[in-house]
């Protein structure tokens, strides 16, 4: 019979490399704040507030406006989650409730292969496939029959081009799904069959069961799925650079060409030359990182919310 | 014998049944598949109106599943089926295109582990409520009061109605699931285990339930715990690996056996 060594100097190595790994993360993340603040001091010394509500946006000039950019992404974020949403939830909702095992199976596995594609794919597509397609079908129509309706039909007015921000918009939607779908679907899986059982139990439709336990059981995972799906259409880039447009315009149509934040420093990162150019752009990341934060921070609020009125 | 010791005097404290009550429940040769693994052979017997019967037997021997069947619960997955018939009222509950819905509203079910709804203690009953009967906010009060108090729960839990449900302590929540199905106004309650996870008071106040809520309903109660069969039931029906091997009223079913297998598990010597 061997006794176990006893080792005190291992175990406060391991607990001294685990705690340096944690400490890390915050070290990392001080550094990206403080590159980006320090990044932005020039362009916002030079400009002021008018950077985040200037809509005017020269290089030649140097002259940085932001506002199109800030808005755009929001736009497309929020139209990418209007159409993503509710597409992943009934996927979601398919294959853990509805469907049979056999299809239930490829289904699961194709969602993960899409998510697994490289946006740089969905950029491609989208600009060679879907935009071409889109423009000749849909925009064609758009303008024909929304553009002339008074108060909205500015919104729809453009050139049938194919690209612009609600291209970009549909590309993203078609982007988080499977990242929305694969998250719900595993909050879903969580809910115990019998709580399922006892609401058939009571004479529950399908519906029923999905809408009043379903949905309240997994509450914090579904916030926390459409949250993630936002997280990754505001920050998503390559695919919006290519099917965007790119135009540092503010117009009131969404069919019309646009930037996001992001698609405006990958765009012009490599061609900025004045010093005020890089540090514009810098600002932008900035302005996109702090915008993530607020996000997440209303999900973070709107779940103790929740919970209050759940009565946790 | 120390088991039937205990068991006769829970027996002779148990009131015989003076008339037997039309039947409510008819299995006929009622057999069960998982797949293709066959777990009842044959079953066929009846279930009285407000009368309690117990189904005991060991692990796997089928009861459960028979539960299972009577509010075709089973049907929500699509490897288990079901021949043979369930007569309601003389209503072959197994015809296809039969309203699920609307069955299971009449056939209550209460399971092992309590199930409170992710919402708060009111709207847990108000819920079920809901989906058959439109009712205004006093008459929906009323209704979930009338719920509570018929399980005893209003006294504990009024002046919290609008907390979670599952705040409640295990015991309150089994009661809070009996009052959901009971507000339903059930024909047939179905308990599978009911009090195995619960305390030995809470049980108790489970089992007084059972005895008030008889007046009212047929109950088909699943238990593990003979004692316990023999304090609620009018009958017992007892399961072997399948098989149905006798039902008899209860103080009769423990008393005096009619098959060796049943005096063989009452006894404690297998099971």
């Amino acid at each position: 019979m061997s006794v176990k060594q006893f080792r005190p100097g291992f175990d406060r190595g391991f607990h001294n490399l685990t705690f340096g790994l944690a400490m890390s993360v915050l070290v990392l993340l001080a550094a990206i704040l403080a590159f980006l603040v320090v990044g932005s001091i020039p362009v916002l010394q030079n400009q002021g507030l008018s950077f985040f509500i200037s809509s005017d946006w020269n290089p030649v000039t140097d002259v940085y406006g932001a506002l199109p950019a800030i808005i755009q992404t929001l736009i497309t974020a929020v139209i990418a989650l209007v159409i993503g949403v509710p597409v992943s939830f009934g996927i979601a909702v398919f294959l853990t409730e509805l469907s049979p095992g056999w299809i239930a199976r490829p289904v699961g596995v194709a969602i993960e292969l899409l998510a697994a594609i490289p946006s740089i794919i969905y950029g491609m597509w989208g600009l060679f496939v879907f935009a071409p397609t889109f423009g000749a079908a849909l925009q064609r129509w758009t303008m024909a029959n929304l553009a002339p309706i008074p108060v909205i039909g500015p919104l729809f007015a453009s050139p049938p081009m194919g690209i612009g921000i609600f291209t970009a918009s549909i590309i993203l939607a078609i982007m988080i799904v499977p990242f929305i779908t694969a998250m719900m679907r595993d909050v879903f899986t969580t809910v115990p069959a019998v709580l399922k059982e006892s609401a058939y139990g009571l004479g529950c439709t399908r519906w029923e069961v999905i809408y009043r336990v379903v949905l309240p059981y997994c509450r914090a995972g579904t916030v926390g799925a459409v949250m993630l799906g936002l997280g990754r259409a505001l920050g998503e880039t390559m695919a919006v650079t290519f099917v965007i447009g790119n135009s540092h315009r503010l117009s009131a149509s969404i069919m019309g060409p646009g930037a996001t934040i992001s698609s405006s420093i990958a765009n012009e990162f490599v061609e900025a030359d004045s010093p005020l150019h890089t540090s514009a752009l810098v600002t932008l990341g900035l302005t996109l990182f702090v915008i993530t934060f607020i996000v997440l921070a209303i999900a973070r609020l709107f779940l103790l919310r929740l919970k209050k009125q759940a009565g946790h | 014998m120390s088991t039937f010791q205990a068991l006769s005097d829970d027996i002779l404290a148990h009131a015989p049944i003076a008339e037997p009550t039309p039947v409510k429940l008819s299995v006929r040769d009622l057999d069960f598949y998982y797949g293709k693994n066959k777990t009842l052979n044959s079953i066929s017997l009846d279930f009285h109106d407000r009368s309690v019967t117990a189904l005991i037997g060991p692990s796997g021997c089928g009861k459960s599943t028979l539960l299972r069947t009577l509010n075709r619960i089973y049907s929500l997955y699509p490897n288990q089926t079901a021949t043979g018939e369930i007569l309601l009222d003389g209503e072959n509950i197994l015809a296809s295109g039969k309203d699920l819905n609307n069955l299971r509203a009449r056939v209550g079910m209460v399971f092992q582990k309590p199930t409170p709804f992710p919402m708060s203690i009111y709207e847990n009953i108000a819920f079920a409520v809901r989906m058959y009967e439109k009712l205004s906010k006093s008459e929906m009060d009323e209704r979930v009061e009338w719920g509570l108090r018929k399980v005893a729960l209003w006294d504990e839990v009024k002046d919290k109605l609008h907390a979670s449900g599952n705040g409640l302590s295990g015991g309150q929540q089994q009661r809070l699931c009996i009052a959901r199905s009971v507000v339903l106004n059930p024909e047939v309650l179905l308990l599978d285990e009911p009090a195995s996870a619960l305390d030995p008071i809470s049980t108790m106040k489970i089992e007084e339930l059972i005895s008030e809520l008889r007046a009212d309903y047929t109950i088909i109660i699943v238990t593990h715990n003979m004692q316990q069969a023999a304090r609620t039931s009018d009958y017992t029906a007892f399961m072997y690996l399948g098989d149905l091997v006798e039902i008899s009223p209860t103080r009769e079913l423990f008393t005096n056996p009619r098959e060796a297998r049943t005096r063989d598990y009452i006894t404690g010597r297998f099971g």
